[in-house]
C-alpha cells in the first residue's frame, strides 16, 4: 500500500495530513487543552475570592452629621472626617513610618513614637515619616450614610461631593 | 495490519475530551451559575428598576457582582449572608421578595452589619454561599439558622431582657414567666439557684443537638424542635426521664423553648455587651432575698404542690409529704429550716443552703415561717399530745418495737425504704424528741405514716414511744466497723 512516508518531508512541502496523524494531532491538542484548563483552575487557587480578614470599611453617618469646617475624629478606627466647601474627606491617622496612631495637635498631627509631624492635610512637616498621611476613599451606602474605606487610598485633595 | 498505537490515540483523545468537558462545566458552574451570582444579577435588575434619581444611578453604577463577606474576629464570625441578602441596608428595598428585602425593624441602626455580622443573632453557617448550607440543619453544623420567631432568644447574649422593648422579646418573657409558674427551679439550677434532680440550665441555649436524645424525634433535628416536643412530653422523648410533664400548650412550649435558647454563656467581648447586661451580671453577684411565697412557687411547688396534701409520687416511688399540713405546725422552726437547708438525704429532697440550692439563709428562714404561717392544719389538733415530756428510754426495748412496727417501711436498721431514712444524722439532728414523739403519736396525715396512739385504738404507750425515740437516737452514732453511713444514694437524676 502506498504510504505518505514515500515523500520526503521538508519545511516547504510538509507531509500531507493523513487520517492517522490527524488522530494523533487532535488527541494531543485536546490533552493539552484539558491540562491547560486544569492548570488555569489550579493557578487561581492562591488568590482568594474574598479576603479572610475583616474589611476595614466603616459607616460614619449621614453627611448632615458633618457640618462645614468641623472635624470628627474616629479614634478607634484611626481616621478623621472633615467637611469643607468642596465636600467631605477622610484622612487616616496612622503614621506612615511604623504605624503608630498619631495625635491631633494645634498645627496638624504628631506621632508619639518617633516624632513625625504632619500638617492638617497630612503633608509631612518633620520626622522620619516617608509619606504624607493617606486620604481615604469615601462612598455612600444605600441607606445614605457615608462609608470610609481605610484600606483604599485616594490622591490628596479628593473630596466627596455632597 | 492494524497499528496497535491507534487504540491508545483514540483513548487519549476520548479521555482528554471528557476531562475537558468536566473542567469547562465546573468552570461555568463555579463562575457563572453560583447561587449568589444569580441572586446578585437579579438584584442588579432591581437596582436598575429603582434607579430613578442620581443616588440610585450611582448605586447601580457602583454595584459589582462579587462575593461579599463580613468578618468579625471578635465574635468569631465570617458571614457571607450579604452576598445574597444584598439589600438589607437599602431603605428602598421594602417591596421586593426575599432575599433582597430591607432588614426589618431598626435593629441594623444599632447593630451595623460590618461590626456584628449576622450569625451572632441568627446563627447558621455564615461562610456558606447558598441558602441550604447557610441554614445548615443537617448534621455537622452546631448552630443552624434560628427560625424567625426564635431569633429573639439570642438578644439575651448581650442584653438584660428586662431593658429591651417588651414586644421584641415577648416570647422569651413569656417563657421566663412559665419557668417560674411551672416551678422548673425545683429540679433545675439556673444562675446558681435551684434543685439538683435535673441538669443545670445555665448554658442550655448553647447545647447542640448531639447532646440531646433524638431517637424519638422526627427530623429535621434541631434543638428547638427537640425542646418543643420535650416540653409537651418529656418522658415520651427521653425514655426513663424523671422530668414531670409541665402540661403546656404548643404556644407555651414555644415560649419555654425561646427562653431555653436564650440561656447562653457565650464569651462575648465586653465592648459588644450592652451596659445593662454588665449591670445585670454585677447584680447577680449579690442576690437579693425574694419573698417567700415566690420562692415556694419557684423551688418547692413542682414536688410539693400546694403542700396541703401529701401524695404518692410514682416516679420517685415514695410519698411526698404535705409540708403545709399538720407537719408545719408540729415541727419546730429550726427543724423546718434545717430540713430545707440540708435537704432530706436519701430522698429526692435536695439541700437548699447557699452552697447547694443557692437560697440565702434569710430566704430559708422566710420559707420556714411561710410554711408555718400558711399551714392548712389547725394548730390545736396537730399539737395535741405532742408536748408530753420525753424521758430516758431503753434503746433495746425500742429496737424490738421498731422491728415490730416501723421496720416494714423504714427499713430494719432505719435506712429507709418506701418511707424516709430515719438513721440519717441530718434528720436526727434536726428532729427534736417532741417532734418525733408527736409524729409517732399522730402519724403524718395524708401519708402512709399512721398514728400509733389514737384514742380508742391499741397503739403504743407513752413509755414505748420514749423507748422508740431512745432507739432512734442510738442510730445517730454509726456502729463501729463499717464506714460512716452513705451520704446520699446515687441519684438517678441527670436525665433532661
Amino acid at each position: 500500500m502506498p504510504d505518505a512516508n514515500d515523500v520526503k518531508p521538508s519545511r516547504l512541502a510538509p507531509p500531507p495530513v493523513t487520517r492517522r496523524s490527524f488522530l494523533s494531532l487532535s488527541a494531543l491538542v485536546s490533552f493539552l487543552a484539558a491540562m491547560g484548563t486544569a492548570l488555569a483552575g489550579v493557578l487561581r487557587l492562591p488568590k482568594p475570592t474574598v479576603e479572610p480578614g475583616p474589611v476595614r470599611r466603616y459607616k460614619v453617618g449621614h453627611p448632615e452629621q458633618f457640618p462645614l469646617g468641623a472635624e470628627t475624629l474616629f479614634a478607634e478606627e484611626n481616621f478623621v472626617v472633615r467637611r469643607d466647601a468642596a465636600g467631605i474627606y477622610a484622612i487616616a491617622t496612622t503614621c506612615t513610618h511604623l504605624g503608630c496612631a498619631v495625635a491631633r495637635t494645634s498645627e496638624g498631627f504628631a506621632c508619639p513614637c518617633h516624632g513625625s509631624k504632619f500638617a492638617d492635610n497630612g503633608r509631612v512637616l518633620a520626622g522620619p515619616a516617608p509619606r504624607p498621611l493617606p486620604w481615604l476613599e469615601i462612598s455612600r451606602a444605600a441607606d445614605g450614610q457615608l462609608v470610609v474605606y481605610v484600606d483604599r487610598e485616594v490622591p490628596p485633595g479628593t473630596h466627596f461631593p455632597v | 495490519m492494524k497499528d496497535p498505537s491507534r487504540l491508545y490515540r483514540w483513548m487519549l483523545l476520548l479521555t482528554s475530551l471528557v476531562s475537558l468537558g468536566f473542567l469547562l462545566a465546573a468552570a461555568v458552574r463555579e463562575n457563572l451559575l453560583a447561587e449568589w451570582q444569580q441572586r446578585q444579577r437579579t438584584y442588579r435588575k432591581l437596582l436598575a428598576e429603582k434607579a430613578t434619581d442620581a443616588r440610585g444611578r450611582e448605586l447601580l453604577r457602583n454595584f459589582r457582582i462579587e462575593l461579599r463577606q463580613v468578618s468579625v474576629p471578635a465574635l468569631g464570625a465570617v458571614d457571607r449572608c450579604v452576598s445574597c441578602h444584598v439589600g438589607i441596608d437599602d431603605p428602598r428595598m421594602t417591596d421586593v421578595p426575599q432575599p433582597y428585602r430591607l432588614h426589618p425593624g431598626e435593629i441594623l441602626e444599632h447593630h451595623p452589619v460590618d461590626r456584628f455580622g449576622c450569625t451572632i443573632c441568627h446563627q447558621g453557617q455564615g461562610a456558606a454561599t447558598n441558602f441550604h448550607d447557610a441554614k445548615a440543619e443537617d448534621a455537622y453544623w452546631e448552630y443552624p439558622l434560628l427560625p424567625p420567631e426564635l431569633t429573639q432568644a439570642t438578644c439575651l447574649s448581650c442584653h438584660d431582657v428586662t431593658r429591651l422593648p417588651r414586644q421584641d422579646v415577648a416570647l422569651v418573657l413569656e417563657g421566663m414567666r412559665l419557668y417560674e409558674e411551672k416551678s422548673c427551679g425545683s429540679c433545675h439550677k439556673l444562675h446558681g439557684r435551684g434543685g439538683a434532680l435535673g441538669p443545670a440550665l445555665d448554658n442550655e441555649g448553647m447545647k447542640t443537638k448531639h447532646q440531646l436524645v433524638l431517637a424519638n424525634l422526627k427530623p429535621p433535628y434541631t434543638t428547638w424542635r427537640w425542646h418543643q416536643a420535650h416540653f409537651r412530653d418529656p418522658a415520651g422523648l427521653v425514655p426513663g426521664s424523671q422530668m414531670k410533664n409541665p402540661t403546656v400548650t404548643e404556644s407555651e412550649a414555644l415560649a419555654l423553648t425561646a427562653y431555653m435558647l436564650s440561656l447562653r454563656q457565650r464569651d462575648i467581648p465586653e465592648s459588644y455587651l450592652a451596659p445593662d447586661k454588665i449591670a445585670q451580671k454585677f447584680r447577680a453577684l449579690s442576690p437579693q432575698p425574694q419573698p417567700a411565697e415566690r420562692l415556694y412557687r419557684m423551688y418547692c411547688f413542682a414536688c410539693h404542690g400546694e403542700g396541703t396534701y401529701g401524695r404518692w409520687e410514682k416516679v420517685f416511688l415514695r410519698f411526698i409529704p404535705a409540708i403545709r399540713g399538720p407537719l408545719a405546725v408540729t415541727a419546730t422552726r429550726r427543724y423546718l429550716e434545717t430540713q430545707i437547708a440540708q435537704g432530706r438525704p436519701g430522698t429526692q429532697m435536695p439541700p437548699w443552703h447557699s452552697q447547694a440550692g443557692g437560697l440565702l439563709p434569710e430566704e430559708i428562714a422566710a420559707l420556714a415561717e411561710y410554711l408555718r404561717s400558711t399551714a392548712a392544719a389547725s394548730p390545736a389538733r396537730a399539737t395535741a399530745g405532742g408536748t408530753a415530756a420525753v424521758g430516758r428510754g431503753d434503746a433495746a426495748r425500742g429496737q424490738v418495737l421498731f422491728l415490730r412496727s416501723c421496720a416494714g417501711c423504714h427499713g430494719v436498721s432505719g435506712t429507709g425504704g418506701v418511707a424516709p431514712e430515719l438513721a440519717h444524722p441530718v434528720f436526727l439532728q434536726a428532729a427534736d424528741d417532741a417532734f418525733l414523739a408527736s409524729t409517732i403519736r399522730n402519724g403524718r396525715p395524708q401519708t402512709a405514716m399512721p398514728a400509733f396512739q389514737r384514742p380508742g385504738s391499741a397503739g403504743l404507750s407513752d413509755a414505748e414511744i420514749v423507748d422508740l425515740i431512745a432507739f432512734l437516737r442510738s442510730l445517730a452514732t454509726p456502729p463501729p466497723g463499717p464506714t460512716a453511713p452513705t451520704e446520699e444514694p446515687s441519684r438517678s437524676g441527670g436525665n433532661p
